[in-house]
């Protein structure tokens, strides 16, 4: 049987079904092609969607199972507390602008200090040692090294600022960076086993060597357009370490304790345009000060000295107090004034960073270890 | 007895044509957002390509990789086009369509957690 022409009417009906208003034809021209397509669109948008669904989900397993990150928390003063247990120590903080930067394991990782927002930048292999990391305003530079003897190492430099890292290879015995403006200086071995001292341009991508002799040692140093490097002399000789202002070339040796006086030298530092350095002999320790700028030396603090930093204006380290010996971590301005407390360590702090206002100390607490932060007072 | 007789699937009618076209549409485009966020994952430093024939190309050029990543899909897009009478070119467009869309979205996240 044909189908009704008209739905409703009856065949039969021709007149009445003449006399219905008709609908308008543009209607159903203008509707069809769109519903046509509007099934087909959905069950394609749905694979769609469910594959997305799918790759989300495979992330927040993979993260949640094989991804490590650092345990941050905030504490009650507005600073930061990072855990990490034996396996994981956080080790080797550096602040730079407003961001602290460390090792923990095979992991570099940096901490914005405002928003709290962490990044793991750096993951080595198996079988690379790292070097600790180090620090400028944009850069954060480290070395992983093969434990395997000749194999070249690989020098990381993340850029915080594009969110970005690229390797270069550097040689089998290249140690530790530091970090100035867009410049990372490393020491390495030249193809003769003489040491060096490297730079890379980032912006350039450039390298050039900056000095090379055989009384050049590690750490190399850089800060506020200024390079260093330590240079040992011939045995009984003091060690001294040599500046080297970037933009106007010049070279300043600064000796770093006189010849024969038996004390032993540590814990060498840049910060700003300011050297410094301890000065142990067996019954005390002298934190010493240089400032490259008016060629003075100064005597910082004296005493129980162990983990000193510098960030250009402000001295740290940490002494201990009273009877029962408990830590205290204190500072003292290079532009002159009083010692003042900066805070008090739950154990004694193994390193100790300042920079942009901040403090930071590392400590061992039973299985636990953490990095703590605090701000400084005006 | 009975002869086997080989079984023939009715064909594609329209509307299968319809998802399947709009399902190699977005196979493509996820092909090229694949593309860009490999690139851009590698241009970051956190990421290698693990895939030997693409890392082949990558190490040529990215220009060479991109024609190379888009020929294949695109062309693959092509010929279940040409197949689409027959209902296995769906199921290859849907589960084509899922696996980039899952890959997509995992690098999205991925970037974004770094």
């Amino acid at each position: 049987m044909p189908e009704d022409l008209t739905p409703g009417v009856s065949p039969f009906d021709r007149a009445a079904a003449a006399r219905l208003p008709a609908e308008p034809l543009a209607r159903h021209v203008a509707a069809r092609p769109t519903r046509l397509w509007r099934r087909p669109l959905a069950l394609a948008v749905l694979v769609l969607v469910a594959g997305a669904a799918l790759g989300a989900a495979g992330f927040a397993a993979e993260q949640h199972s094989f991804v490590w990150r650092p345990s941050v928390s905030a504490t009650s003063d507005g600073g930061w507390r990072i855990t990490g247990s034996a396996g994981l120590r956080p080790v080797a903080p550096v602040i730079a602008g407003d961001r602290l930067v460390w090792g923990q394991g095979a992991y570099t990782c940096v901490l914005d200090l405002g928003s709290g927002e962490t990044h793991v930048v750096g993951v080595a292999p198996h079988g690379t040692s790292i070097w600790p990391p180090s620090a400028g305003e944009r850069y954060v530079a480290w070395i992983e090294s093969p434990k395997a003897n000749g194999v070249r190492a690989t020098l990381w430099v993340y850029d915080t600022r594009r969110g970005r890292r690229q390797s270069f290879a550097v040689g089998p015995d290249a140690a530790t960076t530091a970090v100035s403006g867009d410049v990372v200086v490393w020491f390495d071995l030249g193809p003769d086993g003489i040491p060096r001292v490297v730079a890379l341009d980032m912006d350039s991508s450039r390298r050039s060597i900056l000095a090379e002799g055989p009384e050049i040692d590690y750490p190399v140093l850089a800060d506020d357009g200024v390079v260093g490097w330590l240079e040992r002399g011939a045995s009984g000789s003091a060690p001294s370490v040599v500046l080297k202002d970037m933009e106007k070339g010049a070279a300043t040796t600064v000796p770093l304790a006189t010849d024969g006086s038996g004390l032993s030298v540590g814990d060498i530092q840049l910060g700003g345009r300011a050297l410094l350095w301890t000065l142990q002999s067996s019954t005390t320790t002298r934190l010493v000060a240089f400032d490259l700028d008016t060629g003075a030396t100064t005597i910082v603090a004296q005493g129980l000295i162990e983990n000193p930093a510098i960030d250009g204006t402000v001295v740290l380290w940490t002494t201990g107090e009273g009877a029962s010996g408990s830590c205290v971590v204190r500072g003292r301005r290079l532009d002159g004034g009083a010692e003042f407390d900066v805070g008090r360590p739950a154990a004694w702090p193994q390193s100790l960073a300042v920079g942009s206002g901040w403090a930071v100390w590392a400590f061992d607490e039973g299985t636990w270890t953490y990095l703590e932060t605090a701000r400084l007072g005006q | 007895m009975t002869p086997l007789r080989r079984y023939i699937p009715p064909p594609l009618e329209a509307h299968g044509q319809k998802i399947l076209l709009l399902l190699l549409v977005e196979l493509c485009l996820l092909n090229v957002a694949d593309f860009a966020l490999t690139r851009y994952a590698m241009w970051l430093g956190f990421a290698t390509e693990s895939n030997g024939v693409m890392d082949f190309f990558f190490q040529q050029s990215a220009a060479a990789a991109a024609i190379f990543k888009l020929t294949m899909v695109t062309g693959g897009a092509v010929a279940l086009w040409l197949l689409r009478r027959h209902r296995a070119a769906l199921f290859a467009a849907v589960l084509l369509t899922g696996v980039f869309a899952a890959v997509v979205a995992y690098q999205v996240l991925w970037i974004a957690s770094l």
